[in-house]
């Protein structure tokens, strides 16, 4: 058989054993171990499975994930969700539509802390599901609206998926973040828009709530503080070049303690809940990572990212971005965020890079992607904690409507960031390191 | 009588759990102290140019007793993803062979790391091998992934029998 065979075998073995249901981890791990040990020798895999797995631990690198994870968790523990929350709703409440426009406002914000999309989900949705349904909003576009708007948490940063981009790719973690910011205000618009379209066509579907005066919201205002003060000493910190990224993280995860134990909303069982969170979400990451890092050695030496590379050399530009996403569109239905990108950025980014395109402009481009994967069922983490949240009583069929009609600003958003790339590019020019 | 409702399968369960849980609360203090260990370069070197000597040294390390301490407690806490979909369709006992298949699956890999690190980290304490600034041993973290897949290897065990279990009810 040749290497090539070998490669695309592997993959195949691998993705047999994703749905068979072994942990993705675990399955990338095992297809690499047998490649690479079809490929080199046995002894050579067994021994890959130590080196790759101490070497990934020990990666400086890669302590940029524990830390921003745990700033997440500990935003979330200090419950500067709900205030984001709080704030939106006096300010656009009145509105038709208006508790849908605060979600995503919301979302944008709290995404600002936290780089985990479901963490977004979870703590705005528990404080906007129960006002949704006493205003007797539609589940169907209140619910999708939930999801999607979680899928800020990704753009905004921080944002895990930018780490591991940063990462895989050896592009600036900074400047990543820093470019995520236009994107993720442009898509936190175009939901804004599309629930005034929506609401304005069925009026029934977001009926307004209680008018509020303008005293009341200005003074609303003051909930902002905490998640301001956090956001500028961490993307502050970063984008003047002050923290290096895990030095931002780890600043933002003492903010938001300070910020939590401040306001006497973070109590001692609060913070280890936050903690014990923040290590099992990291310790799954790096599984995850470690069994790809595998997986990409046994792809390497067959030559099928070469292969491809070769294949795809042949399109044009335009042609490789609309390949990636189709590729994205289809896989992200299929597998979480993290695995996506573990799997598809090596194989991709070489090509993407080789076309002319500017790597930062990339990574903004698959974290969109995965944004749409992460609501796309059948696998979307997503559509699964906002089913959670809403409890039994909403059909699943309901929350997939929703989110179908929010996936069309989302995938509107994507179109734009590839049709003018300046969106992204713009923040990080004025970078110097 | 079924097997997991046993004294001893009981008994086994909860040791697993108590060490998986000691392992986690190593790895909640390693956690805390990296992002402290990060916080006190960053005061250190912004504010009174004296930066911790060897700090990155010092962060990868203890992200190995991070990482590995909290692996057991978050298989028993089904955090790893898995793609579920299909085998969501299966009747239980479809379900339960499949689940068979994976934790076969999942013990190797975890037996295969562990010996294997245990190996690496002979082969790093042979060589004497140590950060370049600090000097810390990197043996020693080897060793403590190779530990860590112990109890990983059993909580993966008792997943096993209990799918075993739903077989043959």
């Amino acid at each position: 058989m040749d290497p090539i065979t070998i490669g695309i075998s592997g993959t195949i073995l691998m993705l047999i054993l994703f749905f068979l249901g072994v942990p993705i981890g675990f399955s990338m791990a095992i297809a690499g171990i047998v490649g690479f040990a079809y490929v080199v020798n046995l002894s050579a895999a067994l021994h890959l499975v130590a080196s790759d797995t101490f070497d990934m631990f020990s990666s400086y690198s890669f302590s940029v994930l524990p830390m921003f994870i745990l700033m997440g968790c500990m935003a979330f523990a200090a419950g500067i969700g709900k205030k984001a929350f709080d704030v939106a709703y006096v300010i656009m409440g009145r509105l038709r539509g208006g508790l849908i426009i605060a979600t995503a406002i919301a979302c944008c914000i709290f995404g600002a802390l936290t780089g985990s999309s479901a963490a977004t989900c979870v703590a705005i949705g528990k404080s906007a599901i129960p006002e949704m349904k006493k205003h007797n909003y539609d589940p169907a576009i209140s619910l999708g609206a939930l999801a999607c708007s979680g899928t800020l948490g990704f753009m905004i940063p921080p944002s895990i998926p930018f780490a591991i981009y940063g990462i895989l790719t050896e592009q600036s973690i900074g400047k990543l973040f820093i470019a995520g910011v236009l994107p993720g205000i442009l898509i936190t618009v175009l939901y804004i828009i599309t629930t005034i379209i929506v609401c304005w066509i069925r009026p029934e579907w977001g009926p307004p709530g209680e008018a509020t005066t303008l005293k009341q919201k200005l003074k609303s205002l003051l909930g902002l503080i905490d998640a301001l003060i956090l956001f500028l000493l961490v993307i502050g910190g970063l984008f003047a070049g002050f923290f290096s990224p895990t030095m931002a993280g780890a600043m933002g995860a003492a903010g938001a303690v300070a910020i939590g134990l401040a306001r006497r909303d973070l109590t001692w069982r609060r913070f280890l809940d936050g903690l014990k969170d923040s290590l099992r979400l990291s310790c799954m990451i790096y599984i995850l990572i470690v069994g790809a890092i595998i997986y990409g050695h046994f792809i390497t030496v067959t030559g099928v990212s070469q292969g491809l590379y070769n294949f795809a050399s042949h399109l044009s530009p335009l042609g490789i971005i609309v390949l990636v996403c189709i590729i994205f569109y289809i896989m992200g239905a299929l597998l979480d965020e993290t695995p996506l990108l573990l799997i598809l950025v090596p194989l991709l980014y070489p090509l993407v890079v080789k076309s002319g395109y500017d790597p930062i402009w990339f990574g903004v481009i698959i974290t969109a992607l995965c944004m749409v994967g992460i609501v796309a069922p059948p696998v979307a983490t997503n559509f699964f904690v906002v089913k959670a949240l809403a409890g039994e009583e909403v059909t699943m069929y309901s929350i997939i409507k929703g989110i179908l009609i929010f996936l069309i600003p989302l995938t509107a958003g994507v179109a734009l960031l590839i049709a003018f790339p300046i969106i992204s590019t713009f923040l990080p020019s004025f970078m110097t390191y | 009588m079924r097997m997991t409702d046993t004294a001893w399968f009981a008994k086994f369960r909860k040791s697993i759990n108590t060490l998986s849980r000691w392992c986690e609360r190593v790895g909640l203090v390693a956690m805390a102290a990296m992002a402290l260990t990060t916080l006190i370069d960053v005061i250190g070197s912004k504010l009174f140019q004296l930066p911790l000597p060897g700090s990155t040294e010092i962060i990868s390390v203890i992200q190995v007793i991070t990482i590995a301490g909290g692996l057991a407690f978050s298989k028993i806490d089904g955090r790893h993803i898995r793609v579920e979909f299909l085998i969501d369709w299966l009747p239980g006992r479809g379900k339960a062979a499949l689940d068979i298949f994976s934790s076969i699956l999942g013990l190797g890999l975890f037996a295969v790391a562990g010996w294997m690190t245990y190996e690496h980290g002979l082969s790093l304490l042979g060589s004497g091998t140590k950060t370049f600034l600090l000097g810390i041993p990197l043996s020693l973290f080897s060793f403590w992934i190779a530990f860590s897949c112990i109890p990983m290897c059993f909580v993966i065990i008792i997943e096993l029998l209990t799918s075993i279990e739903r077989i043959l009810r």
